[in-house]
């Protein structure tokens, strides 16, 4: 059980032990007041009553027994009742303030002291961290877990608050001084009356229409009125900020993720990943469904989103292109990888770009701005199987050094990055047959990714790029 | 470092700091006004009391809006059942509360003279305050409030001892076995 539920429990038992004891005292007050009317049990009553109103019950019982001086023995018991304190004592009534509060408040504090630990905590766990661990990775994990706790808390504290506040109106019902002297009026006035009916008592009454207490429930009902609109005061605050909250729900790597380079077309959207690097400039190499452009220009035709016969002959690439740089390829799922990369190939073996970025769409939960949010899976041309680790995708099966392997369970994506190991390697992809470009973007950002299957939890990739190798479906 | 061990931090105990020099303040004030109520009401039942009527009217109009019904009883009336002089009560529980408000405030400030300061320690050191001052200042409202509640209570039963000297005195002690007036 956490410390805040503990917490919850002891304050539960506090808040109701305390509006417990209110109840008793007023049903025990009550109960002695009315057996003081009753002559059968008033002297019983008038020895149990204590305080104030047990001496003003003293000095009316002698006179209703005596029927003497019933109405100067009657004016004294209200005279004396009316003059009393009758509530709790400056230190006594410190003390259950204390334990209110503290009742009230103990999942909450309990909560910010754990959170409070938790973060004050976090350097020194990110000093420690193993080798190879991400104290970036940590850090973003754990802070959010750090403050989820406060959350539980401050709801547990406030269903504690209500109870405390229920408490605190029963008393004032209840128990407040007013309350208290009206009561014990009403049991002097009607015991008088049952006691000595024929008794004249004229400067009793006199002294009643000056002295009997208001007990109104307006300062009730304002204060209940208070009550309701500070709250919806606090529900509409929270409601008016509920975008600025939503903003600060964003998962904090996204808080320093660039968006000044971004590359769109109305014509080809990027596959969406949880994966990927921020994006390096670079010319665009965009597929659309009937041409290839490339930096803007229009570079070669598509048929029925395939590379025409000999298309090398015709294709265009401006002379200012310059050689080495690293075009952030555009395309969408369903594009052929073979078209893709026949123009990769191209580009790499005429112009001198073997290096490319291939651009996906990141889509966290909740963005700052509408913004789109777009990384890159770096991929350079070159020969698959010299690399370390080799993937070999076709279109139905991918395999990790000759092994089946599947990256949409866990045991897969864990065999895949124990074979990495640590740091941001470089790994052979071999594709084959008649894959799309969707599919090897899904194959490189379960091999990059960060967030567990596969789902957006705005963490960066691992840094990894892959040496594509694409092989005919023949060989 | 423990979660109390930050309070001790340069942080933390500036928040806490002025969080308990708030809370004193309100406490100081609301006890004064009510000792300073207190004293007043004792001086003008006295004279009440002791047949100087007259002056403790005057003493009573110029006490201020809390002697209403004071005012009301040397003058034969009945007393107004509401609460009166609230505002000076509700300006001390604001002082209160302003503890717990402070601190955001003394954390930002504080990161802005130091800004190389640990992030996590200074965040740390602020939630673990606040383990502190929320506490005390929620009790010293309760407290500010239990006073000005036993202050007009004062007065209603100073009220009530001029109303019933100048009916009648009761017969024998109006004042059974134990002092009920304080």
């Amino acid at each position: 059980m956490s410390a805040a539920a503990l917490a919850f429990l002891v304050g539960l038992t506090v808040l109701l032990a305390a509006l417990f004891i209110v109840v008793v005292l007023w049903w025990r007050e009550a109960g002695q007041l009315g057996r003081l009317v009753n002559g059968a049990t008033r002297s019983e009553a008038t020895e149990r009553l204590r305080g104030p109103l047990g001496d003003g019950a003293v000095v009316l019982e002698q006179a209703l027994t005596s029927k003497r001086a019933v109405d100067e023995s009657l004016a004294a018991a209200i005279a004396t009742v009316c003059q009393a304190p009758l509530g709790a004592p400056v230190i006594q009534g410190l003390a259950i303030d204390t334990l209110l509060v503290i009742g009230a408040l103990a999942p909450f504090l309990a909560a910010l002291l754990g959170s409070a630990d938790a973060i004050a905590a976090l350097p020194a766990a990110v000093e420690t961290r193993g080798e190879g661990g991400s104290s970036y990775v940590l850090a973003v994990s754990a802070i959010p877990a750090a403050f989820s706790g406060i959350a539980q808390g401050a709801k547990l504290s406030a269903m504690l608050v209500m109870i405390a506040a229920a408490t605190a109106v029963c008393r004032y019902a209840l128990l407040r001084p007013e309350a208290r002297e009206a009561r014990a009026l009403r049991a002097l006035v009607h015991a008088t009356a049952h006691s000595a009916p024929e008794a004249k008592v004229p400067q009793s009454a006199k002294l009643l229409a000056l002295l009997a207490p208001t007990t109104g429930l307006a300062p009730g009902l304002v204060g209940s009125v208070l009550f309701v609109a500070l709250s919806g005061a606090a529900v509409a605050s929270l409601a008016v900020s509920a975008p600025l909250r939503a903003g600060n729900a964003v998962p904090l790597t996204y808080l320093g993720w660039p968006t000044s380079i971004k590359v769109e077309s109305p014509f080809a959207q990027p596959p969406i990943s949880s994966a990927g690097q921020v994006i390096q400039s670079g010319p665009s190499l965009i597929f659309a469904r009937d041409t290839v452009t490339l930096h803007g220009e229009p570079m070669t035709l598509l048929e029925n989103g395939g590379l025409a016969a000999n298309w090398q002959k015709e294709a265009l690439v401006s002379p200012r292109m310059p050689t080495g740089s690293r075009p952030l390829v555009v395309a969408g799922e369903g594009t052929a990888l073979t078209t893709v990369v026949g123009v990769m190939q191209f580009l790499a073996e005429r112009h001198g770009m073997p290096d490319y970025q291939l651009v996906v769409r990141r889509a966290p939960p909740v963005v700052r701005t509408s913004a789109a949010i777009q990384a890159v899976l770096p991929v350079s041309l070159g020969d698959a199987a010299a690399q370390a680790v080799v993937l070999e995708v076709d279109a139905t099966s991918v395999k990790l050094g000759g092994q089946p392997i599947d990256l949409d369970r866990a045991d897969g994506i864990r065999a895949l990055r124990a074979a990495l190991g640590p740091g941001a390697p470089r790994i052979g992809v071999q594709t084959r047959g008649a894959l799309t470009y969707g599919r090897l973007v899904a194959i490189l950002s379960r091999a990059d990714g960060l967030c567990d299957g596969g789902l957006e939890c705005g963490l960066p990739g691992r840094g990894i790029s892959a040496v594509l190798t694409h092989l005919p479906a023949s060989e | 470092m423990s979660a109390l061990g930050l309070v001790l931090t340069p942080l933390g105990l500036r928040v806490v700091g002025v969080g308990i020099v708030l809370i004193v303040v309100a406490l100081v004030l609301a006890l004064l006004h009510h000792r300073r109520l207190i004293d007043t009401v004792d001086r003008i039942v006295q004279l009440a009391v002791g047949g100087h009527t007259q002056e403790a009217r005057v003493l009573a109009r110029a006490s201020g809006g809390w002697a209403a019904p004071l005012v009301a009883a040397l003058g034969g009336e009945r007393p107004e059942g509401r609460s009166f002089a609230i505002g000076l009560d509700t300006v001390c529980a604001g002082i209160a509360l302003l503890a717990i408000a402070q601190g955001a405030v003394t954390a930002i400030l504080m990161r802005k003279m130091t800004p190389e300061a640990g992030m996590a320690e200074d965040i740390g050191a602020l939630l673990a305050s606040m383990v502190v001052v929320t506490p005390l200042a929620l009790i010293a409202v309760a407290t500010i409030v239990r006073v000005g509640s036993a202050g007009r209570r004062r007065v209603r039963t100073a009220g009530v001892e001029v109303i019933v000297k100048q009916l009648a005195p009761a017969p024998g002690s109006t004042r059974p076995r134990k002092d009920a007036a304080r």
